[in-house]
């Protein structure tokens, strides 16, 4: 079998940007950026059980009488009887400023002063005539607005310093093309994903950060399994001409990547499906990323280390 | 023999995790027989309704030792019992928190394994982050000191000659300054402050294994599982501390005072008593055996540590008692937020340098001036945490304690004194709750997301490679359970991304097999004899499987280091381990029985699924039987 990627390198290349600039592109003017979700934005996320008091309904009505802008939604019947209550940032805010202008209301009943027990407060004086087991919050997550940047920093921080020193690594252990390579797959890889969650509107959290993460350890791997096989075809075959060497190595090495691929996801598809709520986004973010990865070590990470390749020539060339 | 050795290993140090569990309920030995009945019978009304299905409880007659009376208590038996499920049973009426404990299991015991400990997504409880509230905390210093005050200072300064009151002037000029000096080094150490104290509230109410750290320089992290409602979790938190000052009985010419001396031939026979009542109750007997004064009380004299001790939750050990008087000295809030570890270079020692508020001040300067070479206990809670001595009357409201501390012994003691207030209000920047119904959903469903993946990989591998496909799903289920007993040494929290981390690991491990075994098909389709090819194949395999892994490696121990925060880093340390595991397994576990196969049992094929290379070797195989 004999197909010859390189001859296509610049198509891969220039297609991924096209593809990055596109997704970002929607993202921003479509759905007018990211959907940050509560851990980076800020806000409040509610659960509260169903009963004949507290409904979709009777919550909507409360939140558009209060003038409080909340997204109010039923969950899976089948899982729990319960409805989600969602706020965002700026109304938590607000919320927690009322709070404290509470305060002594507040503290008399035992409630601690801020914007969930204010709210809940607020749900039991108008929806449950004061009963107070009738408004019951099975989850509750509350996150101030300074979280995300912290995360986001920290997020950040804790890529560069494992992109830097993967990419040493290769450098050392490989040729400094090679390291180049990985390093470009690896930044595309990223990018990618994290345009395609702004298109699918996935909201960021900790745990699609943590998935992020894990996309970066995957793909090089990836690539660094392809980029091994280059390094062995290499030896002594190098008047070949490095795009031939290379396109045999991605054939050479095509079932494993296939079949790895293919394990790999095989393991994450349950998550997806039966992990729940909790674990949904996590999983399809993991996807994405498997996917990206294997087509970005292919179809990204070798390419640049030909291109990189032919420059050194050229030059070495022109110098002579 | 290795491989056999680590297979029984790690079964055992996972075995807490899915044997079966005991749990013995007491109840409070204070409260009556008929108190007790109730409770017994609520307990098991609601063990019934909530956890029926789960757990098995019965009644039995509990002896400690020999001599003492036999207890009735509540045995609860099941798999998966939860640090949430035991601070569930704490907050039952008439149960005693304190004794309330995981029977330990013979591994536990001998090994150091330790059940999983689940993140609170899974077993259910609060999770707050809280942030120092510096703004607050600049109006409140602003009200103290106005900003008036600086200047006129300044004036005052320029127009004095006297040198001693220039002296004066300039301090009071550095010490405004030092309060409204927000760098972060203040930060943190306030916030640290905050934390010590925060601790100390949680620690008295019993929830066990909380988590209380530092996140950032002025964020405080604090999980508590099992607490459902957050308006408990908040009102552990927000309730304050008391500090107090108590005189210790006066000493006798360099020795302890007669009652101190009495008291504490005792100590040996209080250590021995298991509840808080019983501790309680002795004292009461030991006060009036010694024929203790009416102004004197006997105190304990308690030091942190960090020895994981399962009879004091607290981590707060009894050291020796004190007595001291009754009357407090001095209230907390007398102390001004200025605390400092210092060190004085003129007699190289460590000290702790102090401030009073204008109304402590006298009071400090008369008690000083009367009481001198007296110890000045410092208590949290009715707990002594600190003896200092008086060495001199103190007028001036600045005070250093000087004694014999390691810098850190200083830093702790500063803290201690300013846990009279919490050094920088707290405002809760994070919440999450998770009910323990919730939680225990997602473990099911986490689990069954596993093994439905692990099924589906088994699957794949064994329909592609065939019989090498087998070899591949054993070291498969052996790098699980390798990556479980690791887990369970390292006292590690699961998470819910912590186990889709775990998957994913399962997916990849599977890789390092199909490197090998496409090698393998490689050097067959050459021509080349299995054992030629299992040799050649595996060699080559080998440094192809380094070092993708040493790459991923370093990106798992970067997540797991310093610079990952809280959920980040439990996802690296996920990673890291199963690359390790990985590794063992592929090219130790999996190699050994490649070459045991090959090499000692000396097959001649080996099925390796579909494909060219099986027309070689079997051309090969009957060219050397013809």
């Amino acid at each position: 079998m004999k197909i010859q990627f390189m001859k296509y390198r610049w198509y891969s290349i220039i297609g991924s940007l096209l593809v990055l600039l596109g997704t970002l592109l929607v993202t921003e003017y479509h759905f007018g950026g990211f959907n940050k979700g509560i851990d980076f934005a800020g806000g409040i996320k509610i659960e509260v059980a169903v009963n004949e008091k507290i409904t979709a309904d009777t919550l909507r009505a409360f939140f558009s009488q209060k003038n409080i802008p909340a997204q109010v939604f039923a969950t899976d019947k089948d899982q729990r009887n319960t409805i989600k209550i969602e706020i965002g940032g700026q109304t938590e805010v607000l919320l927690t400023a009322e709070a404290e202008k509470n305060k002594a209301d507040l503290e008399a009943r035992g409630f601690a002063v801020n914007s969930v027990d204010y709210l809940r407060a607020m749900l039991i004086d108008s929806l449950a005539n004061k009963k107070e087991s009738d408004v019951q919050f099975i989850n509750a997550d509350h996150v101030g607005p300074t979280i995300g940047k912290y995360l986001t920093v920290a997020a950040v921080k804790v890529l560069s310093v494992a992109l830097i020193l993967i990419t040493i690594y290769v450098a050392f252990r490989f040729r400094l093309n090679f390291a180049v390579g990985a390093l470009f797959a690896s930044i595309h890889d990223l990018v990618i994903t994290f345009g395609v969650i702004g298109v699918l509107q996935i909201p960021l959290s900790v745990p699609v950060v943590a998935a992020l993460l894990t996309i970066l350890g995957y793909s090089i791997n990836d690539t660094i399994v392809i980029f091994d096989r280059i390094r062995e075809n290499l030896q002594g075959q190098e008047e070949l001409g490095i795009d031939k060497v290379v396109d045999r190595s991605i054939v050479q090495s095509m079932t494993r990547t296939i079949n790895t691929t293919t394990t790999t996801i095989l393991a994450i598809l349950p998550v997806y499906f039966l992990g729940g709520e909790g674990l949904r986004d996590l999983a399809l973010v993991l996807i994405i990323g498997i996917l990206i990865g294997t087509y970005s070590s292919n179809l990204i990470a070798a390419p640049v280390v030909v291109i990189w390749d032919n420059i050194v020539k050229r030059r070495r060339f022109k110098r002579a | 023999m290795i491989i056999g050795f680590i297979i029984v290993l790690s079964i055992m140090l996972i075995w807490p995790n899915i044997g079966e569990r005991t749990v013995n309920v007491y109840f409070q030995e204070e409260i009556s027989e008929e108190q007790r009945e109730s409770s017994l019978q609520g307990l098991q009304e609601y063990l019934k309704r909530n956890y029926g299905e789960r757990y098995s409880f019965e009644k039995r007659e509990l002896k400690k030792d020999d001599k003492s009376p036999a207890e009735t208590v509540l045995s609860v038996k099941g798999n998966f019992i939860q640090t949430a499920f035991l601070n569930e049973l704490s907050r039952q009426p008439g149960v005693d928190g304190a004794r309330l404990q995981l029977e330990p299991m013979w591994v536990e015991r001998n090994l150091k394994a330790r059940p999983f400990k689940l993140g609170l997504d899974l077993q259910g409880g609060m999770n707050l982050v809280l942030e120092g509230d510096f703004e607050k905390l600049k109006e409140q210093l602003e009200r103290q000191y106005p900003p008036s005050l600086l200047e006129e200072l300044n004036k005052q300064l320029a127009a004095e000659t006297d040198p001693e009151k220039k002296k004066e002037i300039e301090f009071k000029i550095s010490q405004v300054k030092t309060a409204f000096d927000f760098s972060d080094e203040r930060k943190r150490m306030d916030t640290e402050g905050a934390l010590e104290i925060i601790r100390s509230r949680i620690d008295r109410t019993g929830v066990s294994e909380p988590l209380i750290r530092l996140q950032g320089a002025d964020k405080i992290e604090i999980s508590l599982p099992g607490v459902a409602s957050p308006e408990q979790a908040k009102k552990i938190i927000s309730s304050t501390a008391r500090v107090e000052y108590r005189l210790a009985e006066p000493s006798a010419g360099g020795s302890s005072g007669p009652f101190t001396t009495a008291a504490n031939a005792r100590f040996k026979d209080y250590l021995q008593l298991q509840t808080e009542y019983q501790r309680k109750e002795f004292i009461r007997k030991l006060e009036s055996e010694i024929k203790l004064p009416r102004q004197y009380g006997i105190f304990v004299y308690m030091e942190r540590t960090d020895e994981l001790d399962n009879r004091s939750k607290a981590g707060l050990v009894p050291r020796y008692f004190m007595v001291l008087e009754n009357e407090v000295a001095l209230s907390g809030d007398m102390m001004s937020r200025n605390v400092y570890a210092n060190f004085d270079p003129e007699t190289m020692q460590n000290t702790v340098e102090f401030e009073l508020t204008a109304a402590g001040r006298e009071r400090f300067a008369d008690i000083t001036t009367k009481n001198r070479g007296r110890q000045l206990a410092i208590l949290i809670d009715g707990i002594v945490r600190s003896a200092p001595n008086i060495n001199e009357p103190i007028t001036g409201g600045r005070a250093r304690i000087s004694g014999s501390f390691s810098p850190q012994e200083a830093k702790d003691l500063a803290l201690i004194i300013r846990e009279g207030a919490l050094p920088v209000p707290m405002k809760i920047v994070e919440e999450r709750s998770v009910g323990p119904t919730m939680g225990q959903e997602s473990i099911e469903r986490g689990f069954k997301a596993i093994i439905f993946g692990l099924f589906l990989v088994i699957l794949y591998m064994a329909v592609y490679y065939h019989v090498a496909g087998l070899i591949a799903d054993i070291s498969l289920l052996l790098n699980l359970l390798f990556m479980a007993g690791i887990f369970a040494l390292m006292d590690f929290t699961i998470t819910l991304p912590g186990l889709a981390g775990v998957v994913l690991t399962l997916g990849m491990a599977v890789d390092a097999n199909v490197i090998i075994f496409e090698r393998l098909r490689e050097e067959l389709g050459r021509g080349n004899s299995l054992k030629k090819a299992v040799d050649a194949g595996f060699q080559r395999a080998t440094w192809t499987i380094l070092d993708s892994n040493l790459t991923t490696l370093i990106s798992a121990v970067i997540l797991s280091s310093k610079l990952g925060v809280g959920p980040i880093k439990g996802f690296g340390v996920t990673l890291f381990v199963g690359i390790v595991t990985t590794l063992f397994t592929s090219l130790y576990v999996g190699k050994a029985i490649f070459f045991w196969l090959v090499f000692d049992v000396n097959i001649q094929s080996l099925p390796l699924g579909w494909g060219k290379y099986r027309k070689a070797l079997k051309a090969k195989v009957e060219a050397r039987a013809v």
